[in-house]
């Protein structure tokens, strides 16, 4: 019995991802037949006859029952999954802050899960001291790790520019008494993105996530001024500005796509046109209500679009471009316990809202049955750490048969509560876009693959 | 190569006649050896901040061991 293969094929390309161990085959017409009597449950030499009756050579499906049996034993097909019954992941300590510096915001986003920026509270800013504390709270949760890291997230962030400034220098100054490295990074729409943020920036090697959705029109569908106007002319040319500036050092566009421009590999073209290297473009968590929310529906057109981004980028006209979510890691990704354990939000990262109380990631602020705390008293309620740390990806039901397992880890728990209600069940959409994106990076690899074997 | 990320981590092992393996598949090896490194981004920090997919993630700690 080999239960644990995908087998899918796109361009003439077999593929077989070996789910358990992670490895990845191009197959032919032979060895693919081989491996879907397995997967049936039949014994290799059943399906070698099968094989043979249905007019395969005989001399090919020895050979490639050869090639099946020594990869079987190396490990790297019909491997037995690594987790094994009761494995779970480990309890870690706290790596990761988000840090709420604005509660508020100079546009006007339609889709802005923050409700505009101020999270459906009042507009604040986080003081100075309440970083510093929720700096100091990282550094003391963080165990043994000497690494550590603080975004800065709002609203808009760059709202509260001089307490960021000042806290990034209160992080260098934490670092080496600690002896801890923090990681900084904001998440900007880049409306107050000058030259001496730019600077400070680059200076204290910030890493940069841009908001900007790819096409003028797009973007400025979506992501308004407060006067109702798109913002893409405000922000477009400060974005570039800065990037090349820093030539794309540590700087992503991370972009949003609605139901407005299911063809978002246009946007992707349009950003990677811009020279950007590294392009993210996410499907916009709404209520189904919503008119931009995408529906299952849309499913189809999303799979075409997805395709045809991983054409482009295996066609060579965008080298040296990344998009997030084909940049699959096979061979050097994460280990077990991580892929297993997830985003890690409740648990390793916690969000902290402008008063000092933590959530368990920037999607729960405001929200106060999921309030875990206070920076100054640390997590309170152990109950929802550990109720997100047991939400792992092999506790739910939906996933821990998936063959994207091991490369999805169960998803975002709040897109899961946004469609379905639970932490622990992603919704139907999400699966089939998150599927889709990871076969696109499997074919990715083996087009590449492809082209290093043809070479020679 | 069409893009510089894929031809750094892509590599054939065997040159078979029927199969391609692309990717050598070392889950099982990770089973305990980096159960308590700390190497790793927590992906919720990552680029795209919401669905977070660990497979984008890289393990320093394999990121700096030779490629066979």
């Amino acid at each position: 019995m080999c239960s644990l293969l995908h087998r899918f094929q796109m361009d003439g390309l077999r593929m077989v991802l070996d789910v358990a161990s992670g490895a990845l085959h191009v197959v032919d017409e032979t060895a693919w037949f081989l491996l879907e009597r397995l997967e049936q449950g039949l014994p290799l030499a059943d399906a070698a006859r099968r094989a043979r009756a249905a007019g395969f050579p005989g001399v090919g499906v020895a050979e490639a029952v050869a090639e099946i049996q020594g990869l079987v034993e190396e490990g790297r097909l019909c491997s037995p999954d690594p987790a094994g019954p009761g494995y779970g992941p480990p309890v870690r300590p706290l790596r990761a802050l988000c840090l709420h510096l604005a509660h508020d915001c100079n546009l006007r986003c339609a889709y802005c899960f923050a409700g505009q920026g101020n999270y459906h509270g009042s507009r604040s800013l986080m003081s100075f001291e309440v970083g510093q504390r929720a700096i100091d709270f990282l550094i003391a949760a963080s165990g043994s790790y000497n690494q550590v890291e603080v975004d800065f997230f709002g609203g808009e962030p760059l709202l509260n520019f001089d307490v960021l400034r000042r806290l990034v220098r209160y992080g260098r100054e934490v670092q080496a008494v600690s002896g801890k490295r923090i990681a900084f990074t904001v998440t900007t729409n880049g409306v107050l993105l000058d030259e001496t943020v730019a600077a400070f920036l680059d200076r204290e090697r910030v890493g940069v996530v841009l908001s900007l959705d790819g096409r003028p029109a797009v973007h400025d569908a979506v992501r308004k001024t407060p006067a109702g106007g798109g913002s893409y002319a405000l922000v477009a040319a400060r974005m570039r500005r800065f990037a090349a500036g820093r030539n794309n050092w540590n700087c992503y566009v991370r972009g949003t796509y609605t139901r407005y421009n299911t063809d978002f590999s246009r946007d992707f073209e349009h950003l990677a046109g811009l020279g950007f290297d590294a392009v993210s473009l996410e499907p916009v968590v709404a209520a189904p209500n919503e008119p931009y929310a995408l529906r299952e529906g849309d499913y189809p057109a999303l799979a075409v679009e997805y395709e045809r981004l991983a054409r482009l980028l295996a066609g060579g006209g965008y080298e040296g471009v990344r998009f997030f979510h084909f940049d699959l890691h096979l061979d050097d990704g994460p280990c077990l316990s991580r892929r297993v354990s997830g985003c890690g939000a409740g648990t390793e990262y916690l969000a902290v809202d402008p008063a000092g109380d933590l959530y368990p990631c920037h999607q729960f602020v405001g929200r106060p049955e999921f309030r875990m705390g206070t920076v100054v008293g640390g997590v309170t309620r152990v109950d929802l750490a550990e109720r997100f740390r047991a939400s792992h990806v092999l506790a739910k039901t939906a996933c821990s048969g998936c063959w994207a397992r091991y490369l999805c880890s169960g998803g975002c728990h709040a897109n899961n509560l946004a469609a379905t209600g639970e932490i622990g069940k992603p919704g139907a959409l999400y699966c089939l876009v998150v599927r889709k994106r990871i076969e696109c990076a499997l074919f990715l690899q083996a087009q590449a693959a492809r082209r290093v074997r043809a070479a020679g | 190569m069409p893009c510089h990320f894929y031809s750094e981590e892509v590599f054939v092992r065997k040159m078979a006649k029927h199969i391609v393996t692309v990717a050598g598949g070392r889950l099982a090896s990770t089973r305990e050896a980096h159960r308590a490194c700390e190497g790793c981004q927590t992906s919720c920090q990552s680029a795209c901040k919401t669905s977070c997919t660990v497979g984008n993630q890289v393990c320093p700690q394999e990121e700096e061991k030779p490629r066979r």
